[in-house]
């Protein structure tokens, strides 16, 4: 596990990252959502050694991670902008990375090689911004990390591209107990994907929410009655977001999904129907929740 | 747990195996620069000399080649390999590697090291091979002092690039960190002192201080240890210093905030200090084109050095911080580089010290030097004389210097050409050192009146010398002819001339006037000179003091138009040459003749009679005192005489040479 406590990271007198703490489970994804600047990468150059603290702490088995080889040899970071040697191709970058790398699995990245169809002799120089992407994404799975960071990974891969390397991360995660850390200013790109978001907004985590948790579940229903419903028939709820029209009520009702449905199924409506929300309405209801404009942030 | 421990080690080995991978490009690039200067050119120059009888040295041209190239490869490849770094890309890589910094750097760093190196000793070797090759039957052990030395010098200008690398934010301010920081004290030193000196009357160089200027920087030792000077004691400091300058740069590397690759990092504390000294330069090159130029005086140097210090760095500023944004933010930079250069300008000027007046208290002066040449006589002076100084302890010899020393304050606006140092060592051991080129000869010869220096002369090589080895006698016009003495004769020349030094004399007549070598001592003989001369004469080289005119082609004289100095006179005359640009591509002894012919002021005789006219009443020279008038130059009207002997030789009429070779 990964315990980031009270991270601060300043660039000259500018406050990047502000006080941030979050912990990576081993096995999971986490999801850092934001828009451009609100420091996704830079936490996630932080949690890979590259920056070291200004304040807090990020460690790992109770040792700090910046400048611990032996935390270095279990960790990838994914870059936004991926670096390879001038004129080297994807087998020479491979013969670096293994020497580096104590847990590379020759056998992996074979596998990988025939998934992506890329030429593995040419230089990558030569590749399109989506081929570098999916060159760095071999090679770092094929360093066999316990945590993989993936900064805007998404980013110029096609939708076939994206599946495909959805399902090689979450093998993984089954097979080798591998966290992943992907950040995205997009958030339909976590939709199915990730365990736990986080929301980063001008430095600070303003929202966590773990998709896992059963009585931290979003619940959106249409329900109607004989007569115009009032907000506060539904007091005994968590309710984020309420709207109506006519006899008609539209509800965000945080809470266990049973509980929400048979405590309304109680009141006898005339109708009554579970909408499943998507992630991007989860966040927008949450964020409103907290008192964050979501148009400011996602 | 072994194979993680062997793992970790290794990823050191493999960083430094895999730079160098990397890298071979350039580093074959560079070793064929180097083998292009040294022994390829090299080789070639000693091909073309095959028939000759001899062949050229490594010392005269192939090794500065290497050291050269050497130096710049340090340069260029260390800002190569230590690039990533500055980069933000390969920074995500290279710092998320499993890789301790300091193993990371020094993988780097030794990597280019022995890049840059291993081109020096192949080379180097090479080279000593191609000596064999051409027949030197044996390398001598200097020469791996030098490159032990070239060694030493290019690890050294390397370890200040790799610390200067882990302290910047980019490539670009490697590079001129580098340089600057590889000059830095050879250019403070050297322009303060050159600030203080050209302006402060009396000014001595402290002793040492131009050794201290080339020892430190390590470019610098090279020309140091070419110009004979001991630098083994520089080269093992500088060697320990880059040593010292690695390890610093491991934990500078280790310290570096990620972040600041590829920054400009205007306000760092580097930029500070290449920004002051770099302003420095330019406002002292401004004060000395104002003060040469408009007027010699502390307002105009304080104005010239403001305005080129200010000048400067603002240019320096905005290149080093990419533009102007952050200059206003700089005032206390400016503030600070102002007042200090100012204070020192100052100080120069209004010696507020009393430094140009100051003279010790004589009841505390335990001895005194004095420059050798001052004190002795025309006799000495035509010697070769050492440049060594004359120390007094006598009362009254301290007192005569230091009215000698009070004669040259009272000429401080005078310039008579005479230069010397003084140095008074106090009873606490102090020494208080000056340096005057403004003697009077009044003053001069005051001073060796007060002064016994028949012991003094007595010191000279020629008392000493048992027998004379060989003896070689060049006339004025380039004819030479070796002697043989006898033992008889041997001795008598010797006397003679030891005779001649003891017996003081008039100033010689350049036309009597020769040399003789003596320990590869060159001295002048004048006509006082008299046993000497007599004594030649007798054997029968009396014509050696004579023109032989059978063998002059063509005379011409050159009318001086103005009063000028000895030094501006020889660049006169050479000017004028120049002007036609006489080189050695002129074909005949006619076409110099033409040539000349169109020069202002030179008249050509033709005339046999004429010429043998001028070639047995020619007296006079240039810099003999027959000529030189009471300001110490050449009055106008004064005519040279040349002579061309053969195609394209110009001789103008100068002393005769008489040299001679003595063994103890």
């Amino acid at each position: 596990m990964i315990c980031v406590e009270s991270l601060i990271k300043k660039f000259d007198n500018k406050t990047v990252l502000d006080e941030i703490s979050l912990e990576i489970n081993d096995g999971l994804v986490y999801g850092l959502l934001g828009s451009n600047g609100s420091g996704k990468s830079t936490l996630l150059r932080s949690i890979a050694g590259i920056y070291e603290p200004d304040g807090g702490a990020i460690m790992t088995d109770d040792k700090a991670v910046f400048e611990n080889a032996d935390y270095k040899n279990q960790i990838f970071l994914v870059s936004d902008e991926p670096f390879f040697f001038a004129q080297s191709s994807v087998n020479e970058m491979a013969a670096f990375y293994r020497k580096f790398y104590s847990n590379w699995d020759e056998e992996v990245f074979r596998r990988l090689c025939g998934v992506f169809p890329l030429n593995y002799s040419a230089k990558i120089s030569t590749f399109s911004k989506g081929m570098k992407r999916q060159a760095l994404i071999i090679l770092s799975i094929s360093t066999s990390p316990k945590y993989l960071l993936l900064d805007e990974a998404f980013d110029g891969l096609d939708p076939v591209m994206r599946n495909v390397l959805k399902s090689i991360i979450a093998e993984k995660i089954v097979d080798n107990a591998m966290s992943v850390v992907v950040s995205s200013h997009n958030i339909n790109e976590f939709e199915n994907m990730c365990d736990v978001i986080a929301i980063l907004h001008k430095g600070k985590k303003i929202l966590e929410r773990n998709q896992n948790d059963q009585s931290d579940q979003i619940t959106k229903v249409q329900i109607a009655f004989n007569g115009p419903p009032a907000r506060e028939m539904f007091g005994s709820f968590n309710v984020h977001h309420y709207e109506s029209r006519g006899n008609l009520a539209t509800l965000t009702i945080r809470g266990e999904r049973d509980e929400v449905e048979s405590g309304l199924q109680a009141m006898n409506p005339i109708f009554m129907d579970i909408i499943p929300a998507t992630l991007e309405e989860i966040f927008l209801y949450e964020m409103e929740g907290v008192g964050y404009d979501p148009k400011n942030i996602l | 747990m072994t194979q993680k421990i062997s793992f970790s080690k290794s990823r050191g080995l493999g960083l430094y195996l895999d730079v160098m991978k990397r890298h071979r490009g350039i580093a074959i690039l560079y070793g064929v620069a180097m083998f292009i200067a040294c022994p390829f050119i090299w080789f070639m120059d000693n091909l073309n000399r095959v028939n000759y009888d001899y062949s050229v040295t490594f010392y005269d041209n192939g090794l500065i080649g290497i050291l050269l190239v050497g130096l710049g490869g340090a340069f260029v490849i260390s800002t190569v390999i230590l690039r990533f770094m500055h980069n933000k890309q390969a920074m995500d890589m290279y710092y998320s590697l499993p890789v301790k910094r300091e193993t990371m750097l020094l993988s780097h760093a030794l990597a280019g090291l022995t890049l840059v190196l291993a081109p020096v000793l192949v080379n180097f070797l090479l080279t000593m091979g191609i000596e064999v090759f051409f027949g030197r039957s044996s390398i001598p052990s200097s020469v791996w002092n030098v490159l032990l030395l070239f060694l030493v010098v290019i690890t050294a200008t390397y370890a200040i690039i790799v610390l200067v690398a882990t302290v910047v934010g980019t490539s670009f301010d490697t590079v001129v960190f580098g340089a600057v920081f590889h000059f830095a004290i050879p250019i403070v030193v050297g322009l303060v002192s050159l600030t203080v000196s050209m302006n402060l009357y009396g000014f001595d160089y402290p002793e040492g201080l131009t050794r201290f200027i080339l020892y430190s920087a390590p470019s610098l030792i090279s020309v140091a240890y070419f110009s004979d000077w001991n630098v083994l004691l520089s080269a093992v400091i500088w060697l320990l210093a880059s040593i010292g300058l690695f390890a610093l740069s491991a934990v500078a590397f280790k310290r570096r905030k990620s972040e600041f690759a590829g920054r400009a990092l205007e306000n760092g504390f580097l930029h500070v200090i290449v920004k002051m000294i770099v302003s420095f330069a330019g406002g002292f090159l401004m004060m000395v084109i104002f003060t040469h130029s408009v007027r010699d005086d502390l307002g105009f140097a304080l104005i010239g050095f403001a305005f080129g210090a200010a000048i400067t760095f603002i240019f320096i500023h905005s290149i080093l911080a990419r533009g102007f944004k952050t200059l206003l933010k700089s005032w206390l930079q400016v503030a600070v580089l102002l007042v200090v250069s100012l204070v020192l300008v100052l100080i120069s000027y209004t010696d507020p010290f009393g430094y140009e007046t100051y003279i010790p208290d004589l009841s505390k002066v335990k001895a005194v030097s004095i420059s050798e040449h001052v004190v002795i006589d025309e006799r000495i002076i035509n010697w070769e004389y050492t440049g060594s100084e004359l120390t007094f302890e006598g009362k009254e010899e301290i007192e005569a210097v230091a009215r000698f020393h009070e004669e040259a304050l009272n000429l401080r606006d005078d310039h008579y050409g005479w230069s010397a140092r003084i140095v008074y060592t106090l009873d606490s051991g102090r020494t208080i050192s000056r340096y005057y080129n403004t003697f009077s000869e009044e003053a001069r010869q005051e001073l060796v009146a007060s002064i016994d220096i028949t012991k003094i002369i007595r010191a000279h090589p020629i008392f000493q010398a048992k027998k004379i080895d060989s003896l070689m006698i060049v006339d004025r016009f380039d004819n030479s002819e070796d002697v043989r003495l006898d033992a008889t004769k041997q001795k008598k020349l010797i006397e003679a001339l030891r005779n001649d030094i003891l017996n003081k004399g008039d100033n010689g007549d350049a036309a009597y006037q020769c040399y003789l070598q003596v320990d590869n001592m060159y001295f002048r003989i004048n006509s006082q000179y008299t046993n000497t001369l007599g004594l030649l004469e007798s054997w029968g080289y009396e014509k050696y003091t004579q023109p032989d005119v059978s063998t002059i082609l063509r005379a011409c004289v050159y009318t001086l138009p103005k009063d000028i100095y000895e030094y501006d006179f020889n660049f006169q005359l050479w000017g004028l040459l120049d002007d036609k640009d006489i080189t050695w591509e002129l074909e005949s002894a006619e076409d110099f003749y033409d040539l000349m012919e169109s020069v202002d002021g030179i008249r050509w005789v033709t005339d046999l009679e004429e010429m043998r006219s001028l070639a047995q009443n020619i007296q006079i020279a240039y810099n003999t005192a027959g000529v030189v008038n009471e300001n110490g130059a050449i009055p106008a009207g004064t005519q040279i005489v040349y002579f061309v002997k053969d195609f394209g030789e110009f001789y103008n009429y100068d002393y005769m040479y008489l040299s001679g070779y003595f063994v103890r």
